[in-house]
């Protein structure tokens, strides 16, 4: 195993506030990580930097053994697949989908001449697995929520990736489209040998192979490591400052608040 | 400089010679307008942060050569071609009409070995009937350093919300 994301002392300040601060955090080739905390605890933004769309302000980020520079940000993105609608939806609007699937061969927001006709016919055979055959031309943002999603995923797939990073996948989707979102995930887990990164607010949707888990919140590292030794009555309590119980129902985890929150 | 520190500063934003040289002979595949290079994303590296937008559809644009963006327009308006029946008959879907049919030119003449992505490799004479009154512009007509624009954080949050000045 080697280190594939390592991260030394990363801070990122806006102003005088710091979106993050003093993130430690390895990850080794073929890892499967979980990534929880609540809103506003710096998960899109940690990830946006490690994936190489963001900037950070303090300490060193290497990724596949090295920093990022004007040489080597566009292919080390191409080796990242990176799902986000929390941070797509700032950028992509009125580009069809098929160009949003197409950019990520050159890991960038728009085309470039690296696009082949192998490329073209690799994104439409995978835009048609995601069930979007039929919404190719389509500008991205008139998809429905759970199609962009699917998009983005075709995005992250088509330069055959290394790390998949999956920024709240689940989010906004109805029953049916997460449930096929973690089955996905789930296939990508078995069958391949990629480094998974899986961000979530929601306990349940933390599959069985996501044996480690990092804890962030308010931009900190809370805690990280064995999955099983963080979702527990113990730590979860201290790390939402508020009582819950974690239950395990077919192998996911529930998080049960005491009482009612909100509540007095 | 030496031959090799000359080799690597051209390797240097290797990208970006490319993108400008594009906005220069291209134009938007759905609207026509003007393609400027602007910086998108709050990244250091300029690498990866400058992409080609058209300002008129706001949206990211990889573009198409001027001459193709003409022929296309006269093609779908002249035989009323619609590859999308399903979709309302505005203006929009002229338009994703008009970029479906620049894409297959433009993959047409790319492997006609006319067009390469810093423009034609052959002489084009586009038909006046075609063309009209609009007027095509040359490399040697266009400014030769073209400006990044900076995208404020208001225009980027603003974006994808449904709003467009264009459609």
């Amino acid at each position: 195993m080697s280190v594939i994301i390592s991260c030394a002392h990363i801070g990122c300040q806006f102003g005088q506030r710091f979106l993050l601060y003093d993130i430690n955090w390895e990850v080794q080739k073929g890892d499967h990580w979980i990534v929880f905390g609540l809103n506003g605890s710096g998960k899109t933004t940690l990830l946006s930097i490690i994936a190489g769309f963001n900037a950070f302000t303090h300490g060193q980020l290497k990724v596949f053994g090295a920093e990022y520079d004007e040489d080597n940000i566009l292919p080390l993105r191409r080796r990242i697949g990176w799902v986000s609608s929390s941070f797509f939806d700032k950028y992509l609007s009125w580009e069809s989908v098929l160009s949003v699937v197409l950019s990520g061969i050159s890991g960038t927001l728009g085309l470039s001449r690296l696009v082949t006709d192998q490329d073209v016919k690799r994104s439409l055979s995978l835009l048609r697995q995601m069930r979007l055959g039929d919404k190719t031309d389509q500008p991205f943002a008139l998809l429905s929520k759970g199609e962009r999603q699917s998009a983005l995923i075709a995005r992250a797939l088509v330069s055959n990736p290394e790390i998949l990073i999956l920024d709240e996948p689940g989010t906004g989707l109805d029953i049916f489209a997460r449930d096929w979102v973690l089955g996905t995930v789930a296939d990508f887990a078995r069958l391949t040998d990629m480094t998974i990164i899986y961000v979530t607010h929601y306990a349940e949707e933390i599959l069985p192979m996501f044996q480690q888990a990092l804890l962030l919140r308010q931009g900190r590292v809370f805690c990280q490591g064995a999955a099983a030794e963080l979702f527990t009555d113990k730590v979860l309590t201290d790390f939402l400052d508020l009582p819950v119980t974690v239950s395990l129902v077919d192998k996911r985890y529930h998080i049960n608040p005491e009482g009612r929150w909100g509540h007095v | 400089m030496n031959a090799m520190q000359v080799e690597a500063e051209i390797k240097k934003s290797q990208r970006l010679r490319e993108l400008k040289i594009r906005i220069k002979n291209c134009c938007c595949r759905y609207c026509g307008g003007s393609l400027k290079l602007r910086r998108i994303l709050y990244g250091n590296l300029s690498e990866g942060r400058v992409e080609i937008f058209c300002t008129d559809c706001d949206r990211i644009e990889y573009g198409v050569d001027r001459e193709i963006f003409h022929v296309a327009k006269h093609f779908v308006q002249e035989f009323d071609f619609n590859m999308y029946p399903d979709n309302a008959g505005n203006v929009r879907t002229v338009q994703m009409n008009t970029a479906k049919v620049c894409d297959i030119m433009a993959w047409g003449c790319k492997n006609l070995g006319f067009l390469a992505y810093d423009g034609f490799q052959v002489p084009v004479d586009i038909s006046q009937g075609i063309i009209g009154d609009d007027v095509v512009l040359r490399n040697a007509e266009l400014e030769p350093e073209p400006e990044i624009e900076t995208m404020d954080e208001n225009m980027i949050f603003g974006r994808g919300s449904g709003d467009s000045t264009c459609l």
